[in-house]
C-alpha cells in the first residue's frame, strides 16, 4: 500500500521525527506533532497535535503518502481510522535497544534510504558495542530509577530504560519487577542500598528518606533527560553513553 | 389513660434501647484495641523483613531518646517509613469516617459522602496546578490541595444560600455542580499534562499512603481538633437529623451547629485528602456500617467511625503493600475489597 | 401565659396580618381555616422557628425574640407537620431528644431524663415499641411518638400542628384528651392546629379561626363554631347544632345534592 519512495511524510511520535532527521529526510517530513522537538529544525515543521491525540483533519490536510505512529501513544483506534481514509500508516514499536536499530531498517526500507539506515545503524551498534565492552567484567553498581516520587514509581525488568541500565553496565534493583511502571516500595529501595540513582528530569529533589543511601551519600544521584533516554530514537545511544559515564566514570573519564 | 406513674418497673424498658456511657466506653476501648493489634501488625510486616528485636529496639529507642543498634536501613525502615505510615492510614480512616458520619447527619442522608459537596475535587485541582507548575515547592502539593479544598468549600457554601440559610438539598444540588464543574477541569488538566507527571498525579489521585510524613504531625493535630469540634455537637446533630425546625425547636443552635460541623467536616477531609489523595469508600460505608451495629446515635457513630476508619485504612494499605511486594497496589481498591464484603455481611445480618 | 400581639409575617406575599391573642395557663387553644390560612406559619412563629416582620410573642410575659434558644425551648413543646425521619433511631433515643434543652453540652442522660422520657412514652401509649427504630413505625405511630418527645421536658406550652392526622379515630380521641388532661390537669397550655372540625369542638377551651392570615373570630368553641362563619370562611356548606352527648358544636358535613339521595333538611 505504501508508495516506493514516500515524499510527504507524516511523523506521529518524537523518537520517529529523529529517526527521519538523521536518515536525513527532514525535507520529506510535511507533519510532526507537538512534541517533536529534536533537531531545532523539527519545530519549523506544521504540527498535526500532540502525541496522544493528533488531529485526522491536520494529517489528511497534508496529503501524506506515509504515516509513522509509536505504539508508545497508544493509537491503535487512531491508526484504524487512517487506514479506513486510505493513508497508510507504520506503527514502529521499539521495546529494547534492538527494536530501536530494526525500527530504523525499516524505515528506510519504507522510505527507500536503506543505504543510510544501513550506515547509521552500523554507527549505532559500534557504539553500543564499545560501551558494552567497556563495561563488560566490571562491578555492576545496583542502580534505582525515579520515575515518580510521591508515590514512587521506578520502571519495570520489561522496560526499554531497563534495558539501557543494563547495557550501561548497572544492576537495576527492580529489573525482577514484570510490570512496568510499578508503584514502588520505598523499604525495599531503602534496603537495597542502591549506590546510583537517577531521577526523572522535573521530579524534585530526592525524597527525604532516600537521603541515606550510598548514592546520596556519594553524591551519585543523577536527573535525567527525558528526550535522551525515554526516547526510543537514535539518541537513545547518546542516552546510552551517558549512563555509562555516570555508572562507571572511572572507566571513561570526565566526559 | 392517667398521669400517674411508676418509674422503677418501667424504666429497664424505656432506658435500654439507648446509648449509655458504659456502653460507649465498651465499643471504643474494643475498637481502639483492634486499631492497636492492627498498628502492631503493620509495624512488623513490610516488603523488608525486619526483627521483632530490632524494631523493639527502635521503638523503645524513640521513647527515651538514645540511639538503637540497629542499622541505618532498619531504623529508616522502622521509623521514618513504616511508623508514620501507620500513623498517617489511622488519621486519614478517621479523618474521612467522622466527616462522612457528620455530612450523613448534617444532609440528613445517610447515603452522603465527605466528597459529596466537592472537597476531593476541588483538592484535586489545587494538587494538579501545584504538580504541573510549581513542582519544587517542597510540600507545594498537600499545600496547594488543601487551598483547593478551602476555596472549593467556601465556593459551595455560598452557592448553597438560599433564600432563608442553607437547605441541605441545595447545598447537595450546590455541591454536585461544583464537582461536576471542577471534575472536567481535573480531565482537562490531566490530558494536557505530559507524560510523567501524568501518572505520578493519577495515583495520587486514587489515593496514596506512601507519601512523606512531612506534614504529618500537622494534619494529626488538625484532624483531631476537628474530630473533637465535631464530637461536642454530636448530640445537637442527633437532634438536626430529624428536621432542622424540630431541632430548633428542641433548643439547637441550628445555624451554629450546622456551619461550625460543616467547616470542621470538610477542613478534615481537606486535609486527609491534602496528604493521601482521593480515598474513596472510607467515609461513605464506615459510618453506614457502625449505624447498622451500634445505632444512630452520634455519640457513638463519631468515635466509633473514627476508630473503624482507622483500622479499615490501616488493614487495606497493611495488604497492598505486603501482598505483592516491593510492588504496592492502589489503597482505594484494597480499602474497598476489604469493606465492601464485610458492609454487605452486616447490612444481611441486620436485615 | 401566651400573648401574640400584631403579627405581621410575608414570604413573597403577606401571610399573616396584624394577629392578636391570648392564652391562659391551662387552655386549649385549637387553631382552624382553610388551607393556606396560616396556621403552620402562626404555630412557628409561636415556636421561634420564624421571626415576624413585626409584633411580638411573649411567653410568661418574656419576649421570645430575646430569649436565648435553650429557655425557649424548655418552655415550648412542638410537634412539626409531617416530618420523615431517614435514621432508625429507636423510638427511645427519640423522645430522649426531648430533654435536649435541659441537658448539659456534653453527656449522656441522667435518670430523671429516662424517667420523664418513660412517663411521656406511658402517656401516649407508645411504650410498646421503645426498641423499635422509627423508621418502621406506622404514621400514626411515628406521630404518637413525636408528641412524647414534645412533652417529656413538661413544657410550659404545647404546640401541635395537625398532630392527628394519620391516627385513626380511637387515636385521635385518646391523643386529644391526653392533650386535655395535660393542660388542665398541670398549668400546661396548648396550641393545636387540626382539620377535624368536631374534634376541636369536643375538647378545646378557646377557638381561633383564621382565614387568610386575618383572625376571624377568638373564643369559646360554641361562638366561633358558628354555622355561618364557618360555612363562609370554608366556603362550603355545613350545618352546625349541639352534641347529644356533650352539647359541644357539632359540625356535620353537607354533601352537594345527587339525585338518588334523600336529604333530611
Amino acid at each position: 500500500m505504501v508508495t516506493a519512495r514516500p515524499e510527504r511524510i507524516v511523523s506521529l511520535a518524537p523518537s520517529v521525527t529523529e529517526t527521519l532527521f538523521a536518515l536525513e529526510l527532514g525535507g520529506r517530513i510535511v507533519g510532526v506533532t507537538s512534541f517533536c522537538d529534536y533537531p531545532p529544525e523539527a519545530k519549523l515543521k506544521e504540527k498535526v497535535g500532540d502525541t496522544m491525540r493528533p488531529s485526522i483533519e491536520s494529517i489528511v490536510a497534508l496529503k501524506p503518502d506515509l504515516v509513522i505512529a509509536s505504539t508508545a501513544s497508544q493509537l491503535e483506534q487512531f491508526v484504524r481510522n487512517l487506514d479506513q481514509v486510505g493513508i497508510p500508516v507504520y506503527v514502529s514499536n521499539p521495546q529494547n535497544m534492538n527494536g530501536v536499530l530494526s525500527s530504523i531498517d525499516r524505515i528506510g526500507e519504507l522510505t527507500d534510504t536503506t543505504g543510510r539506515a544501513r550506515e547509521l545503524n552500523e554507527e549505532l551498534r559500534g557504539r553500543i558495542r564499545a560501551v558494552e565492552t567497556r563495561v563488560a567484567g566490571a562491578a555492576r553498581p545496583r542502580v534505582f530509577l525515579i520515575l515518580g516520587r510521591e508515590p514512587l514509581i521506578t520502571a519495570g525488568g520489561g522496560t526499554f530504560i531497563n534495558d539501557i541500565i543494563a547495557r550501561a553496565g548497572g544492576q537495576s534493583i527492580s529489573s525482577n519487577e514484570k510490570a512496568d511502571y510499578p508503584q514502588y516500595s520505598l523499604e525495599t529501595v531503602v534496603a537495597q542500598r542502591p549506590e546510583v540513582i537517577f531521577i526523572q528530569d522535573g521530579e524534585r529533589e530526592l525524597p527525604d528518606r532516600l537521603q541515606q543511601t550510598p548514592a546520596a551519600r556519594e553524591g551519585r544521584v543523577y536527573h535525567f533527560d527525558d528526550g535522551v533516554l525515554l526516547r526510543p530514537g537514535p539518541r537513545i545511544v547518546d542516552g546510552l553513553e551517558q549512563m555509562a559515564a555516570k555508572l562507571h566514570p572511572e572507566l571513561f573519564g570526565r566526559e | 389513660m392517667n398521669a400517674t406513674f411508676t418509674p422503677r418497673a418501667v424504666k429497664h424498658t424505656a432506658g435500654d434501647n439507648r446509648v449509655t456511657l458504659a456502653q460507649l466506653v465498651v465499643a471504643l476501648t474494643l475498637l481502639a484495641l483492634l486499631v492497636i493489634v492492627l498498628a502492631v501488625i503493620a509495624i512488623t510486616v513490610g516488603s523488608e523483613h525486619v526483627s521483632l528485636a530490632a524494631i523493639t529496639k527502635i521503638i523503645i529507642a524513640g521513647i527515651t531518646g538514645r540511639s538503637a543498634d540497629v542499622t541505618p536501613e532498619q531504623h529508616i525502615i522502622i521509623a521514618e517509613i513504616r511508623l508514620p505510615r501507620v500513623l498517617m492510614a489511622v488519621v486519614v480512616g478517621g479523618a474521612l469516617s467522622v466527616a462522612g458520619a457528620a455530612y450523613q447527619a448534617l444532609l440528613r442522608n445517610p447515603l452522603a459522602d465527605p466528597y459529596i459537596l466537592g472537597v476531593s475535587t476541588g483538592a484535586a485541582v489545587g494538587a494538579i496546578v501545584s504538580t504541573v507548575f510549581a513542582e519544587s515547592i517542597p510540600v507545594g502539593r498537600p499545600l496547594a490541595a488543601f487551598i483547593g479544598a478551602v476555596l472549593t468549600i467556601t465556593a459551595v457554601y455560598a452557592l448553597g444560600q438560599g433564600r432563608r440559610g442553607e437547605a441541605s438539598e441545595r447545598l447537595i444540588l450546590a455541591g454536585v455542580i461544583t464537582n461536576t464543574f471542577l471534575s472536567s477541569i481535573v480531565i482537562f488538566m490531566l490530558t494536557a499534562a505530559s507524560g510523567s507527571r501524568l501518572r505520578s498525579i493519577f495515583s495520587w489521585l486514587i489515593g496514596d499512603l506512601s507519601g512523606e510524613p512531612r506534614l504529618l504531625g500537622l494534619v494529626t493535630v488538625f484532624v483531631l481538633a476537628g474530630i473533637v469540634v465535631i464530637y461536642m455537637n454530636a448530640r445537637a446533630l442527633n437532634l438536626l437529623m430529624t428536621g432542622e425546625e424540630e431541632a430548633l425547636a428542641l433548643g439547637v443552635e441550628v445555624r451554629r451547629v450546622k456551619i461550625t460541623v460543616y467547616l470542621a467536616a470538610s477542613l478534615i477531609t481537606g486535609a486527609a485528602v491534602a496528604v493521601s489523595g482521593v480515598i474513596g469508600f472510607v467515609g461513605l460505608v464506615i459510618p453506614h456500617a457502625i449505624r447498622l451495629v451500634g445505632g444512630s446515635d452520634n455519640r457513638l457513630v463519631i468515635p466509633a467511625s473514627a476508630l473503624a476508619g482507622g483500622a479499615l485504612l490501616l488493614a487495606a494499605d497493611t495488604v497492598a503493600r505486603t501482598i505483592i511486594a516491593p510492588r504496592e497496589l492502589h489503597i482505594g481498591v484494597i480499602s474497598a475489597l476489604i469493606g465492601g464484603p464485610v458492609f454487605i455481611y452486616l447490612l444481611r445480618r441486620t436485615s | 401565659m401566651l400573648k401574640v400581639s400584631g403579627i405581621h409575617f410575608s414570604y413573597s406575599q403577606p401571610v399573616l396580618r396584624d394577629l392578636s391573642f391570648e392564652i391562659g395557663n391551662g387552655e386549649l387553644l385549637v387553631v382552624i381555616g382553610p388551607n393556606g390560612a396560616g396556621k403552620s406559619t402562626l404555630l412557628k412563629i409561636i415556636v421561634g422557628i420564624l421571626s415576624p416582620e413585626s409584633g411580638s410573642v411573649l411567653l410568661d410575659d418574656r419576649n421570645l425574640a430575646s430569649m436565648p434558644r435553650r429557655e425557649a425551648a424548655r418552655l415550648i413543646g412542638y410537634v412539626a407537620q409531617g416530618s420523615s425521619i431517614r435514621f432508625p433511631l429507636t423510638a427511645t433515643e427519640f423522645v430522649l431528644q426531648g430533654r435536649f434543652a435541659q441537658q448539659r453540652l456534653i453527656g449522656f442522660e441522667s435518670d430523671e431524663d429516662v424517667t420523664e422520657a418513660t412517663r411521656a412514652m406511658e402517656l401516649t401509649d407508645t411504650i410498646g415499641f421503645a426498641d423499635r427504630p422509627v423508621t418502621e413505625l406506622s404514621g400514626g405511630e411515628r406521630q404518637r411518638v413525636m408528641l412524647a418527645r414534645a412533652i417529656a421536658s413538661r413544657p410550659r406550652l404545647l404546640v401541635l400542628d395537625e398532630p392527628v392526622a394519620n391516627l385513626d379515630i380511637s387515636h385521635q380521641i385518646k391523643m386529644l384528651d391526653l392533650v386535655r388532661n395535660l393542660t388542665s390537669d398541670t398549668a400546661m397550655s396548648a396550641i393545636v392546629v387540626t382539620h377535624e372540625l368536631n374534634l376541636a369542638a369536643e375538647f378545646a377551651t378557646t377557638a381561633l379561626l383564621l382565614k387568610a392570615g386575618e383572625m376571624m373570630a377568638c373564643g369559646a368553641p360554641s361562638v366561633v363554631l358558628n354555622e355561618g362563619l364557618l360555612q363562609n370562611v370554608f366556603e362550603t356548606e355545613l350545618l352546625v347544632d349541639a352534641s347529644p352527648i356533650s352539647g359541644a358544636p357539632r359540625i356535620t358535613l353537607v354533601a352537594p345534592s345527587q339525585p338518588n339521595r334523600e336529604r333530611n333538611v
